[in-house]
């Protein structure tokens, strides 16, 4: 049935959007900071939450300048989180994940305290649909999607024309020698890790208007980011881009034609096999 | 800050810190001792993790009933008064979460009385403790083992699909005699096993056609590509069955999004609030089963103070876990007694008493093996132009 | 460090006391309850701990634990196999697993094993909860009976712990003497420097697979044991949560100190039975107390002691890795 096939496309690409933008956040944080953030879904969840209170509780600002502000906050929250959980653990791997699962759960904790555990929802910035001949696009996400271009665009800007880009990428070459250079390598840091939640937190604000909101909805991002990354390969930004759209697509096939839980068990089947077979995924370790 | 001083101690005087800084916190946080005489009734819910809804839910039920009893004056049993008291510990949804709350509630807080669990593995698992120490358990769980011979100290006090589905699926079958077509979504945990081939097995007794059956794993967001299967299949009527409130919106508001026009109903849940807030527009015509209806003159009190104590969306467990306190007092004033065996006893010949929501039947000995399943009336409520409206009223 | 010898015997002697003769002066059910559970954990954190010295995290632990919980209930409810039988199969069917996965898994390191493994352990829970008829699915297995070890039935609670105590101190026991043998010592040098250890003749592979099967046998054990004392068990209860608590166990107490994984396991256990005062906040406390912990004392609590040697001789408060 053509039909569901495209429509299942379509939609395999819009959720791809949303993984592309956790997965670049992600990765990001991975290749330059070496750090393997398990709170990153939770930037994501606060994104979506503090854009549910400026536009949908508080009714300051309008959708999009809500979903601005929500962002460049998460943003600075997650430099106050490296500077101040992260950077004194750093050098150590082992500490890095246990403090960050911590985090993660201290983060979803204190969002219950606040919001509750019940489902909320953002008022919808954009309702209907768009028909065309027998295909739905709803126009919320149509719309993600088009966000999500602008952001890509704008990220890839940063990275090769911006001075604090290429400094990043010194950064991941080669930490000793971008020091010597000049670079301050701590601010790399902490722009890094903010930029990358600064991603999550726009992920969160776009998609939160299409699905609920609990203070328990990064989890599911995060896995899906882990996979994206572990496919195009950890500290990879094409790959991550990559890894995203895949994700995306292949479960929304898997489960349109095989069922969820099929789904649930093929995709972890999938990236078990790719971790044995390449784990530096698709595009390799480093390197943009 | 002090980073540097920190850094110049050594290990065993950090040691020393952290273990004052862990006495201080448990100081901080445990509870002081009451004046008068206490009857501590003991709780369990999930505070934490996904199911913190339903655990909130018992919380405040029981609250609301004790304070009614509080206010005026006190549980009188024996000649004595008592002022309750709930001792609620959070179960984390698991099997040995429910163990360990139900251990600590049993053996350190002595308590005889245990309100909740709300979900399956915390209440088996509770309920195996509390039956060996003749504890009453007053407990929510889609398992139909919750209940038992072997069980003979807990009661199942909300209604499970086995005693509404029968009666909502018949009238479904008078009021829409041409749609026979259902699909069954849900999802593949717990819920999905216990719940939905309930539902499955009373459509089709009651002559309608399965023509999709699918499951999904519960975290998922995206449920556009579960719906489309269901789509291709072309049924009449979607049925959501045991889902919770947030995946049923999601699911109302996706389907809608795709274009289906024709019937969506729960028989389960209840989750109408959320899908009102939401689905929204989209939310228009949905039709669930309803625990109460709010704009009961009977129940107004209820929601009353609850408003003015919590606020919010009263889940609708809440009155469910309300009613089975209340009924518990009541008993314990009536027998005037403490004693489980004779609560037990006279619980399950409080046929007829009266809450909030109607008379109370107990049920069970087919199904379960026991008469331990309350039966209360029950609504079939519909959303229209953006408001629940109940449509019926359903007295077993 | 001589006076520490028997400053530390002194403490072990009055420890073992402690631990064996509690119960029978204090038999507070519920504290029985919080040490049975606290036992199955220690052996859940040290038989971690094997494997955590060549710098892995594993995920998949609490799997085999919940293989080890099954098969135990399994073979007892429907094969109708003594629990004696039971129990030691128990630890031999996830030990099997193990043995086929683990040379698969153990080709990767750092990140990717942690990955892996989690999503390994997610796999096998998933085995669990889609299969209604073999094994209860999301619901499990209700009513296991208790423990039966010839006429002993171990149904209460003082005997359960007992039992579970000599085997906790028989795993322990083992455990410390690998760790501070030459096996334990090969395991420390693949943290530090695995290619180096390959120079000079540590089959690193060999190695971690040993320490992988060996921890899976343990942990599986651990699952017997807690299926038959808490008499019901559900897929929900071997989660990757699980596995993180077996981590912290191990960070907080140290990882490279033998008594590491002990000390962790005694502290966080019953840290949420003291926290549960402040209900709501219990969680949020219980992180803040991890992050602070690996962020001030980064060795662990039971590395104390070390890093007191270290201070004297290099003058500076350590840095992460151990030793």
């Amino acid at each position: 049935m053509t039909l569901f096939f495209v429509q299942s496309l379509l939609n395999g690409f819009t959720i791809g959007a949303l993984y592309v933008m956790m997965a670049l956040g992600f990765t990001l944080i991975f290749g330059i900071l070496r750090i393997v953030n398990f709170a990153h879904g939770e930037f994501y969840m606060l994104g979506a939450f503090f854009v549910y209170m400026l536009f949908g509780i508080w009714k300051v600002v309008g959708y999009l300048p809500a979903v601005v502000i929500s962002a460049i906050s998460i943003g600075l929250l997650g430099m106050f989180f490296e500077r101040i959980v992260f950077r004194p653990v750093r050098a150590n791997e082992l500490q890095v994940l246990i403090t960050s699962f911590a985090l993660s759960i201290g983060i979803q904790q204190v969002s219950v305290l606040f919001w509750g555990a019940e489902d909320l929802s953002i008022p919808p910035p954009y309702t209907g649909t768009l028909q065309w001949k027998q295909f739905v696009f709803p126009y919320d996400r149509v719309i993600v999607v088009g966000y999500t271009l602008l952001i890509l665009i704008a990220f890839y800007y940063l990275l090769k024309r911006t001075k604090v880009g290429l400094a990043m990428e010194a950064v991941v070459q080669d930490k000793e020698a971008a020091q010597i250079q000049g670079i301050k390598v701590n601010h790399i840091y902490l722009i890094s890790f903010g930029i990358a939640t600064l991603l999550a937190g726009a992920a969160g604000g776009l998609v939160g208007p299409i699905f609920a909101l609990t203070p328990y909805i990064g989890a599911m991002p995060l896995m899906r980011a882990f996979m994206a990354v572990i496919l195009g390969g950890m500290g990879n930004i094409t790959g991550a881009v990559v890894g995203g759209l895949v994700i995306g697509v292949s479960e929304s096939f898997l489960t349109t034609y095989f069922g969820g839980a099929f789904a649930a068990i093929m995709t972890f089947i999938v990236i078990m096999i790719i971790l044995v077979i390449k784990p530096s995924g698709l595009f390799g370790e480093v390197g943009s | 800050m002090f980073t540097r001083q920190f850094n110049q101690l050594n290990s065993a005087q950090k040691f020393a810190l952290f273990f004052i800084g862990l006495l201080f916190v448990i100081g901080i946080t445990t509870e002081n001792a009451s004046s008068k005489e206490v009857l501590k009734i003991g709780a369990i819910g999930s505070l934490s993790g996904s199911g913190a809804a339903w655990g909130i839910a018992t919380k405040n039920g029981v609250q609301l009933a004790i304070d009614e009893v509080n206010d005026r004056g006190g549980l009188k049993v024996g000649g004595k008064t008592y002022e309750l008291k709930q001792i609620i510990y959070d179960d984390t949804y698991t099997g040995q979460g429910g163990t360990t709350a139900a251990n600590r509630l049993i053996f350190e807080d002595k308590v005889n009385f245990i309100v909740g669990p709300i979900g399956s593995p915390a209440a088996l698992a509770a309920g195996l403790v509390a039956n060996r120490e003749k504890v009453i358990v007053l407990c929510n769980g889609f398992s139909p083992r919750i209940i038992g011979k072997d069980k003979p100290y807990t009661f199942r006090i909300t209604l499970s699909t086995n005693e509404f589905a029968p009666a909502i699926v018949k009238w479904m079958a008078e009021k829409f005699p041409n749609m026979r077509k259902v699909a069954v979504i849900c999802t593949t945990d717990e819920v999905g096993q216990a719940v939905a081939p309930l539902n499955i097995k009373y459509y089709k007794e009651g002559g309608f056609e399965l023509v999709a059956d699918e499951r999904y794993e519960r975290g998922t967001k995206d449920m556009v590509p579960i719906i489309n299967r269901m789509l291709i299949k072309n049924p009449d009527i979607i049925e959501l069955d045991g889902h919770a409130p947030g995946d049923v919106a999601l699911i109302v508001k996706q389907t809608r999004q795709l274009g289906y026009k024709k019937i969506m109903i729960q028989t389960g849940g209840p989750g109408l609030e959320q899908v009102l807030e939401v689905a929204r527009e989209l939310a228009e015509d949905f039709l669930s089963y309803n625990i109460f209806d709010p704009q009961d003159p009977n129940v107004q009190h209820f929601v009353k103070a609850y408003d003015k104590k919590f606020g919010g969306f009263i889940n609708p467990y809440c009155p469910l876990m309300y009613n089975g306190t209340k009924l518990l007092f009541h008993t314990i004033e009536k027998e005037n007694t403490l004693d489980t065996d004779k609560i037990k006893a006279a619980f399950e010949k409080s046929d007829g008493y009266m809450t909030m929501m109607g008379p109370i039947k107990w049920t069970g000995e087919e199904l379960y093996g026991i008469r331990h399943q309350i039966l209360t009336p029950f609504y079939i409520s519909q959303i229209k132009n953006g408001k629940i409206v109940t449509y019926t009223k359903i007295a077993p | 460090m001589g006076y520490l010898r028997s400053w530390k015997g002194i403490l072990l002697g009055g420890l073992a006391v402690f631990v064996v003769l509690w119960p029978l002066l204090y038999p507070e059910k519920f504290y029985l309850h919080v040490g049975i559970l606290l036992l199955i954990h220690v052996i859940g954190a040290i038989s971690l701990n094997l494997i955590m010295r060549t710098g892995l995290l594993s995920f998949i632990h609490p799997a085999f634990m919940g293989i080890g919980a099954y098969t135990s209930a399994l073979l007892v409810m429907r094969a109708g196999l003594p629990f004696a039988i039971a129990f030691p199969l128990a630890g031999i069917v996830p030990g099997i697993v193990s043995l086929i996965v683990g040379p698969i898994l153990l080709r990767l390191k750092g990140v990717y094993f942690v990955l892996i493994t989690f999503v390994s352990g997610e796999v096998i829970r998933l085995v669990f909860v889609n299969n209604q008829s073999l094994f209860g699915g999301s619901n499990g297995i209700y009513d296991i009976p208790s423990a039966r070890l010839g006429f002993f039935e171990l149904s209460t609670k003082i005997s359960v712990y007992y039992f579970t105590l000599a085997v906790t101190l028989i795993i322990c026991a083992a455990c410390i003497s690998l760790i501070k043998s030459e096996f334990g010592r090969a395991l420390n040098t693949i943290n530090e420097n695995d290619i180096l250890a390959e120079c000079t003749g540590v089959n690193t592979l060999k190695y971690k697979t040993f320490a992988f099967i060996l921890g899976a046998i343990m942990v599986g054990l651990a699952g017997s044991i807690y299926a038959h004392y808490t008499r019901y068990i559900a897929p929900i209860d071997f989660t990757w949560r699980l596995g993180l608590d077996f981590i912290a166990y191990n960070v907080l107490g140290g990882i490279f100190a033998a008594w590491g994984p002990i000390i962790g396991t005694v502290i966080l256990v019953p840290l949420p039975e003291f926290l549960r005062g402040a209900v709501q906040y219990q969680w949020i406390l219980y992180s803040i107390i991890i992050i602070l912990v690996i962020r001030f004392m980064p060795e662990g609590l039971a590395s104390v002691h070390y890093t007191i040697a270290r201070i004297k001789r290099l003058g500076k408060v350590g840095t992460a890795q151990g030793l």
